[in-house]
């Protein structure tokens, strides 16, 4: 195992030549590295390895980390049971 | 065994068993502390796969430990995909291994 | 910067990037100015599904056929893995007799014309679908109904976009389009760039219309949101895709509509569709919302508590995202395909509403025959984009609907 073949994304098992490859493909937001590989559409959303992969695209593009867009978010905040969310009284 | 004994601000641990709590793992019986995380319990006593990835077949465990990277999921009671981290033991509780995203145990058509 | 191409399209959605790539085949040179990134839009906020059994025979049928047809050469062309390409058939469940009535001479309609379509009893449906509700009686069942992964698609169509030379410029918004007296169109971005071209192809979706009036024409597409959950990964759950017939009975007969339950004006339906990962993709409201892309908690919860009460195992399943969409919507339900009369050199492929996954291949191959010249032989009058003003003539109802811009 190289260190190419560590993995970024644990959910989807996306490894770092992947995420290296769409970001030579010229995809270099969070989103868009997420929408050509997977990348964050696991179980826990990217809230694991979205900051990664920013900084991966930063250290690749020269693209400045604090004018990379955090991933888009959105509800749930955190997995839930499909139970949980129905039975919950109006408020 | 991965237990801490003695901890700075919680204390010792009670050595008392009789309060143990019978669960299954993968069809084996093991007496786990009342109260503890599925996770907690595993790990005490030297099970540390918990799943097989989906796509590459590879074993996982603990990670993050606080429900939110979710790489502890296991089959608890037939469900799939359960946070052992953020789960307490309970009572003849069936736990297996995950292979993949797992299979639906014991709910037929009812669940 | 100025640069001459062929064909300017705006819009990289996946009817964009479709018409970008069956122009590429024919050798035109190709610029795709998208406003936001890859997946940005509506294709990247949907389900995945080529499903024919929802169409009412005619033009939507026909070419919802075809494009079926053009995705499995574009499978054995590409590979089924490329473009997850599944074809899990379809179900329509159906909750009681009146349903099942109409059902049946609907289903018996498109069975004339050659589509694969049965009514399967309870016993049959149940044993396809363990999971589902004793509250349905009876479901069509197809094994048709075909499904892709939407960003597997368009990336497909993007790698070979650029392998036949065309160009993709993401979060380049269209800022004025303007006519040289030699003919060739200038487009600004709000860049500042200048693209020169001989063709505009407007392929902006629900955004069609803002396109439209920098040419001066009116596009009547108007954005519908749709909120979908997303589950975890499972175990299969059934063998089929599903759809709920109460949903199908409102749009067969709009009379039916108010004795079904009400809705709130969320316009909710029922969709469950697996992917090639696992997860369910559940749906889905129709909602007029302007472009407010937000979730709202009353949508979902009415899509959560519907699917929970139609499969009851799902309340043991993990939701792990929400999303919403704008389906592009055309005032008559069908989409909108050719070039505008009065203003040659400019085409519109838009307002596939919840068809733009399935419509893709088709849209775009016809549309590259139109811009080349070619006569396929078959009539698209239906299509096209000036049968708006034409229609106001003689039908009172169909001008209202244009003439009121919602």
């Amino acid at each position: 195992m190289t260190d190419k073949d560590v993995f970024i994304c644990r959910c989807e098992e996306i490894t770092l030549a992947e995420i290296e490859q769409a970001i030579d493909e010229g995809f270099v937001t969070v989103n868009d590295v997420k929408r050509r590989t997977r990348a964050g559409m696991g179980l826990c959303q990217g809230r694991t390895c979205g900051k990664q992969i920013a900084r991966i695209i930063a250290q690749k593009t020269g693209i400045p980390l604090e004018s990379l867009l955090p991933g888009t978010t959105r509800s749930p905040v955190r997995t839930e049971k499909m139970e949980i969310f129905k039975g919950e009284q109006d408020v | 065994m991965f237990r801490i004994k003695h901890h700075p601000i919680l204390g010792d641990v009670d050595e008392n068993k009789e309060d143990d709590v019978l669960i299954y793992v993968d069809g084996k019986e093991y007496n786990v502390r009342r109260g503890e995380m599925i996770a907690a319990a595993l790990m005490a006593n030297g099970i540390r796969v918990f799943r097989k990835t989906i796509k590459h077949n590879l074993p996982r465990g603990i990670f993050c430990g606080i429900g939110r990277c979710t790489d502890c999921v296991m089959t608890v009671n037939g469900i799939p995909n359960v946070r052992t981290c953020v789960t307490p033991v309970e009572d003849g509780m069936k736990i297996e291994t995950q292979k993949g995203s797992g299979e639906w145990g014991g709910l037929g058509g009812k669940a | 910067m100025t640069e001459h191409f062929d064909v300017i399209i705006i819009g990289g959605g996946i009817v964009g990037l479709s018409s970008a790539y069956y122009l590429g085949l024919k050798g035109k040179k190709i610029l795709i100015l998208e406003a936001g990134g890859f997946g940005h839009g509506s294709s990247g906020s949907c389900d995945d599904m080529i499903l024919l059994q929802s169409k009412k025979p005619g033009i939507n049928l026909r070419l919802s056929l075809e494009s079926l047809e053009l995705y499995r050469q574009l499978v054995n062309d590409w590979g089924v893995e490329e473009l997850e390409f599944l074809n899990l058939g379809g179900m329509i469940l159906i909750q009681n007799q009146q349903e099942l009535s109409i059902m049946e001479d609907f289903v018996q309609q498109q069975q004339k014309i050659g589509l694969d379509v049965t009514i399967v009893d309870k016993n049959e449906m149940k044993s396809l679908q363990p999971y589902v509700s004793d509250r349905f009686i009876a479901s069509t069942y197809s094994n048709m109904d075909s499904q892709v992964n939407p960003f597997s698609v368009m990336r497909g169509f993007l790698t070979r976009i650029k392998k036949m030379g065309g160009e993709v410029r993401f979060y380049s918004p269209v800022k004025s389009l303007q006519k040289k007296a030699s003919g060739s169109w200038i487009v600004k971005t709000s860049k500042d760039d200048e693209y020169y071209s001989d063709v505009i192809v407007n392929t902006a979706g629900a955004w069609a219309g803002e396109i439209g009036k920098m040419v001066g024409e009116e596009i009547p597409v108007s954005p519908k949101k749709g909120q979908l959950v997303i589950t975890e990964k499972v175990p299969s759950l059934g063998k089929t895709n599903l759809w709920s017939a109460s949903y199908m009975v409102t749009k067969l007969r709009p009379d039916l509509a108010k004795d079904n339950s009400p809705d709130n004006g969320i316009g909710l339906g029922f969709s469950f569709t697996r992917t090639t990962d696992g997860n369910y993709l559940i749906g889905s409201t129709r909602e007029k919302a302007g472009f407010a892309k937000q979730n709202s908690y009353e949508a979902l919860r009415a899509v959560v508590s519907q699917a929970v009460d139609f499969l009851p195992v799902l309340n043991e399943v993990h939701f792990i995202r929400t999303i919403a969409g704008f389906r592009p919507a055309s005032v008559d339900g069908k989409f909108i395909l050719g070039e505008h009369k009065s203003v040659p050199g400019f085409f519109t492929a838009a307002g596939h509403e919840g068809d733009g996954i399935a419509m893709a291949p088709v849209t775009g191959k016809i549309l590259s025959e139109m811009v080349a010249g070619e006569n396929n032989k078959q009539d698209y009058s239906e299509l096209s984009p000036d049968r708006f003003k034409l229609q106001s003539t003689d039908n009172e109802r169909v001008f209202n609907v244009v003439g009121s811009k919602r």
